[in-house]
């Protein structure tokens, strides 16, 4: 059960955020996730034999998101108008959510002073404004993104941090 | 359908390289026809490199929510469980007779008194599921739930229940072998007295089977989870632990052996002599000396025997031990869930002993101590996070 809950844990926002594109609203969307997840559950499925994962999750997540939105609000016509419409917005939902996700967790294996500071610089908070959350100085800031920068060796981390500064 | 999200997540995986300047020549040729093909693909590529796209993302505050949310699934989860359980073993009915017991235990356990929970909210030791006991029939007993003594019979023993541990005194010359399964929860512990007078303790999330009595050349009993025996002495019939690794064979003494899915099978011994079998390989064990199964090969090594069984002396000894592994005992013990928010907090190490008397609160008094993690408890969820608090 515990590798169903590193699942769980790895892909629950996105997949979330992902639901929501759909349907509208938090509230359903968690109820599809939980849906997913209580019948891997009973399964005993860790879809270890899967090895599109992530492929596998968002399209049951569609899945579940279309037949919700079939029986609770479209008539024929407009419903199938509707879903053209939304398989063209398939790709862009998934990469938005999964490129976001994958970096995510890339910045998940730092270590914890490293990983405190970019979280917060991430969520577009000043070099100042992290110090003061941290109750570090602002050049221990600056000295963690470099570390961070070391690290990841990556070119998107480094970029990113020139945007955010 | 499904083949499209499998081609969307090669775009998703080329994207992300494409920013780590990782990209073969073909790879780059085929992301750059993508972004050709469809004007959304090209807005899309400008879009992740904007500041605004990683910090106004929507996915960002559920994160903040991944932990209540776990709460919930496993909740409802509990609630589908106890249903089908319910459904399923609404119909049995325990058979109790109850007969006039005109004897009583002549020994008592002299070890620590049951371990009871501390005050708190979520103590140990208090699992309202009780302690099961299946009998050679397939009934099944609740043991210890409203701590009453009970007798239970068997033909060819007689069975004494109560809320520490249950008794067996067998009839010589039995037919043949019927056995009982003795299953203990989460949150429990339990004793058990078997025909021969070996005495088992048996620690939270284990289970074992045994004969009601004993007949025939071996003693064998099987056991899942941890246990500890202290075997009756009689050189001429062998007593067996089978578990799923390992059978260990003694004639007479004292060891523990830890089996649980989580962590290598090993089993220690305290007094006595031991000897282990596992695929045809023998290796025998002295007192102070731990086996464990370390891949295909068993280990030996001496060990401190209080600390590897310090559960016996209702206490956690934890050494250089992994976060993981320490949660995991303290989960088993008062019945917890644990949730990391990060998977690499698993691998902190951590020295630390308290007493399995503590309340749950305690313990994470004093795990927080070290200013290592944050620990939040919320119902029976165990939330794991780095200390954020001194940087």
């Amino acid at each position: 059960m515990s590798s169903l809950q590193d699942l769980f844990m790895e892909y629950y926002p996105a997949l979330k955020s992902f639901a929501i594109r759909y349907v509208n609203s938090a509230e359903i969307a968690e109820d599809i996730i939980q849906d997913i997840f209580l019948r891997l559950w009973e399964k005993s499925e860790t879809l270890e034999d899967i090895e599109e994962k992530s492929a596998y999750l968002y399209q049951m997540v569609r899945f579940k998101a279309i037949d919700y939105l079939r029986n609770k609000k479209f008539r024929e016509e407009n419903f199938e108008k509707y879903v053209a419409e939304l398989n063209s917005d398939d790709e862009d939902a998934y990469l938005e959510e999964e490129i976001y996700r994958r970096m995510m967790k890339a910045v998940d294996t730092l270590p914890p002073g490293v990983h405190a500071v970019l979280t917060l610089t991430l969520e577009g908070c000043p070099a100042k404004e992290v110090a003061e959350k941290l109750n570090i100085s602002v050049e221990t800031v600056k000295k963690q993104k470099q570390i961070a920068r070391k690290m990841l060796r990556d070119k998107l981390l480094y970029l990113l941090l020139l945007i955010v500064g | 359908m499904m083949k499209e999200f499998a081609e969307y997540s090669k775009i998703a995986d080329l994207l992300v390289r494409s920013m780590e300047d990782a990209l073969s020549p073909e790879e780059q040729d085929f992301l750059d026809k993508w972004r050709k093909e469809d004007t959304a693909h090209e807005t899309l590529y400008q879009k992740i490199f904007t500041e605004s796209f990683w910090t106004g993302h929507p996915q960002k505050k559920y994160r903040g929510e991944i932990a209540s949310a776990w709460m919930r699934l496993y909740e409802r989860r509990q609630k589908e469980e106890k249903r089908l359980y319910l459904r399923k073993y609404l119909r049995i009915s325990a058979a109790v007779v109850v007969l006039i017991i005109g004897c009583s235990a002549l020994w008592r356990w002299h070890l620590h008194s049951a371990a009871e929970p501390g005050n708190g909210s979520v103590p140990g030791n208090t699992n309202v599921n009780g302690v099961e006991l299946v009998l050679s029939n397939g009934k099944k007993v609740v043991l210890r739930k409203d701590g009453n003594h009970k007798t239970l019979d068997e033909e060819g023993a007689v069975i004494q229940a109560g809320k520490e541990m249950v008794q067996y005194w067998g009839e010589k010359d039995v037919d043949d072998l019927k056995y009982n399964t003795l299953r203990v929860p989460r949150g429990a512990e339990y004793k058990l007295s078997l025909a021969d007078g070996t005495r088992v303790w048996l620690n939270a999330e284990s289970e074992i089977t045994y004969p009601i009595a004993f007949k025939g050349d071996v003693r064998k009993v099987t056991l899942k989870g941890e246990a500890f025996f202290d075997v009756a002495k009689d050189a001429e019939h062998p007593f067996i632990v089978h578990t799923s690794d390992f059978n260990v064979r003694v004639t007479g003494t004292k060891f523990n052996i830890r089996s649980y899915s989580d962590i290598p099978i090993s089993t220690t011994l305290t007094e006595g002599s031991v000897q282990l079998e596992r695929k045809g390989t023998v290796t025998l064990l002295k007192p102070g000396q731990q086996a464990i199964l370390s891949g295909e090969k068993i280990e030996v090594k001496e060990v401190d025997v209080n600390e590897a069984t310090a559960w016996r002396n209702n206490a956690f000894c934890f050494k250089n031990q992994t976060l993981e592994n320490m949660l995991n005992e303290i989960a088993r013990w008062y019945d917890l869930e644990v949730f990391y928010m990060t998977p690499l907090l698993k691998t902190l190490h951590f020295t630390a002993y308290f007493s399995r008397s503590c309340s749950i609160e305690e313990v994470i008094y004093k795990i927080e101590r070290t200013q290592k993690v944050d620990l939040e408890l919320k119902g029976k969820v165990l939330t794991v996070n780095y200390n954020n608090h001194n940087q």
